[in-house]
């Protein structure tokens, strides 16, 4: 009798140790991901599924002694490209005949690497490593990193054995349900990918051009309303705030993002314009990411973020002015 | 081969045959491969009638299957296992059962997220999704301008985008949104 309670100890061991090295091999495979998509030449297409919506993209990235070079452009329907590198980020929308200039802002590595926020990411998000799998004819592991309330999307990644590539990504809702799909069609690492690649191709001469000017940190001296959120979702925090002019506009904004480690959400305040007409009001969505616009003490806020309506609708009813 | 043959084989086709008849007339196409051709043919109008045919309708089944039985070696005699023989088989049984459950545990853990997954290719996620009021989703931009939604879309990407998990995609969702008519 005794011997068939060790066996029953020992089935019970075998099937818990690989749960608990589960979380630690996804977590350190994310880590290795983060790094190869950062620092690896890679050239592929992949399609992208979102509300209905199928697109097909190509991508070029590329590391040199200048950091990252990426472009992005799109295969089906109008031929928007983003290209980016460690001064600018260049989105051309030939649908609206204009060109969008931002600040690039350096990757910070998965977030997992610094305890503190892994500490945070643990309370809010489990990791689990799913096993093997196939993808874009190579072998992959599989990872999921799931949600533990209503205001944040889970992962499922397919992540290259090879290169630690990223091959598929799904974006799922609290209930495992795909929101957001990526999956590359092809996909290869390159020794060398010349500089030329990167240039946009613009066609036509009749393109608007929209810089954004550099955000500056707001001083409490200055003569402006302060905000605040009153109502936080578990682990957001905010990681970011400056006051600056997005590129086609004339007012400045109050910008701030808020973050659980995973999902960044984006909280702009402004002054509305003359014409305030065609302004988002209430929920939007777009796939995964979701808005949310209104009014507060006459100011117009915007949220935008990748996480789920509940978030975005939560925080931007709940923006203040601090006093 | 008669009319009233030919009828036969067509009412069996068909499934309208008297059983007693169809003893008979099985009994008669096992001997005349003209009445088994003729069985094939029917068979193969009914099918295209109703649009069950594969791509390539293989011809000439019964005849093949004719000559597969005929050259099929008669069953061997099955030997009794003898009686300790049996007992080892049926702890092997319960051993592997228990070896079974374990992988079985551990598997339906691993793969469980995944069934989510193969319900979306069916679609109905993405068909309650795209069932939602269009009016929710944002327009596309007015031509000349570039409207304050793509201001907020490539300002906040850059921040979402310096997030590691999200990889090399922030992007993604600005080139793919609303790219589709």
């Amino acid at each position: 009798m005794r011997m068939w309670k060790v066996c029953g100890w020992c089935l019970l061991l075998l099937a818990a140790g690989p749960a608990l090295a589960s979380a630690d091999d996804a977590r350190q495979w994310l880590q290795k991901m983060s790094h190869a998509v950062e620092t690896l030449n890679y050239e592929g297409t992949f399609v992208y599924l979102h509300a209905g919506h199928m697109d097909a993209m190509h991508i070029i990235h590329r590391y040199g002694p200048d950091g990252e070079q990426e472009r992005l452009v799109s295969l089906t329907g109008a031929a928007r490209e983003v290209i980016r590198n460690n001064r600018t980020v260049t989105c051309v929308l030939p649908d609206s005949k204009s060109v969008v200039v931002n600040k690039s802002l350096p990757r910070t590595p998965f977030p997992g690497v610094l305890p503190d926020n892994l500490e945070r990411l643990t309370r809010n998000y489990s990791f689990q490593a799913l096993g093997s799998d196939r993808m874009t004819g190579m072998a992959a592991r599989v990872i999921a990193i799931k949600p533990k309330d209503r205001f944040r999307y889970g992962h499922r990644l397919w992540l290259a054995k090879d290169n630690d590539l990223l091959l598929k990504s799904d974006l799922t809702d609290q209930h495992g349900v795909p929101v957001e799909q990526v999956m590359f069609t092809h996909l290869t690492v390159k020794d060398h990918i010349p500089e030329s690649v990167f240039k946009p191709k613009l066609k036509g001469k009749d393109f608007t051009w929209y810089r954004s000017t550099g955000a500056k940190v707001p001083s409490a001296s200055e003569d402006t309303v302060q905000w605040q959120v009153a109502d936080l979702p578990s682990g957001f925090r905010l990681v970011h705030h400056s006051r600056h002019r997005l590129p086609s506009g004339e007012n400045l904004v109050d910008h701030m993002v808020y973050s659980d480690g995973l999902a960044t959400v984006s909280v702009y305040i402004e002054k509305p314009d003359a014409d305030d007409r065609g302004r988002l009001q209430g929920v939007s969505s777009m796939g995964a990411l979701n808005a949310y616009g209104g009014m507060v003490d006459g100011y117009r806020v915007t949220v935008v973020g990748e996480v789920p309506e509940a978030t975005v609708k939560m925080i931007g009813q709940s923006v203040r002015r601090a006093h | 081969m008669t009319d009233r043959l030919k009828e036969q084989i067509s009412a069996m086709v068909d499934d309208e045959l008297p059983v007693a008849e169809q003893e008979l007339l099985v009994a008669r196409m096992a001997r005349d491969p003209e009445l088994r051709a003729c069985w094939g043919r029917y068979t193969l109008i009914s099918d295209a009638l109703r649009q069950h045919l594969p791509d390539r309708p293989s011809q000439a089944l019964a005849e093949r299957v004719m000559a597969a039985v005929v050259d099929e070696p008669a069953l061997a005699p099955v030997r009794r296992a003898p009686v300790w023989l049996k007992s080892v088989a049926s702890l092997a049984v319960a051993a592997s059962v228990a070896v079974v459950a374990v992988i079985a545990v551990q598997t339906v853990n691993q793969t469980t997220p995944s069934i989510p997954d193969s319900a979306m290719t069916q679609g109905p996620a993405y068909a309650t999704r795209s069932a939602q009021p269009v009016d929710t989703e944002w327009k596309l931009p007015a031509r000349g301008t570039a409207t304050p939604l793509d201001d907020y879309l490539v300002n906040h990407n850059e921040y979402a985008a310096s997030n590691g998990v999200q990889g090399m995609l922030p992007y993604v969702r600005i080139v793919g949104y609303h790219n589709s008519p």
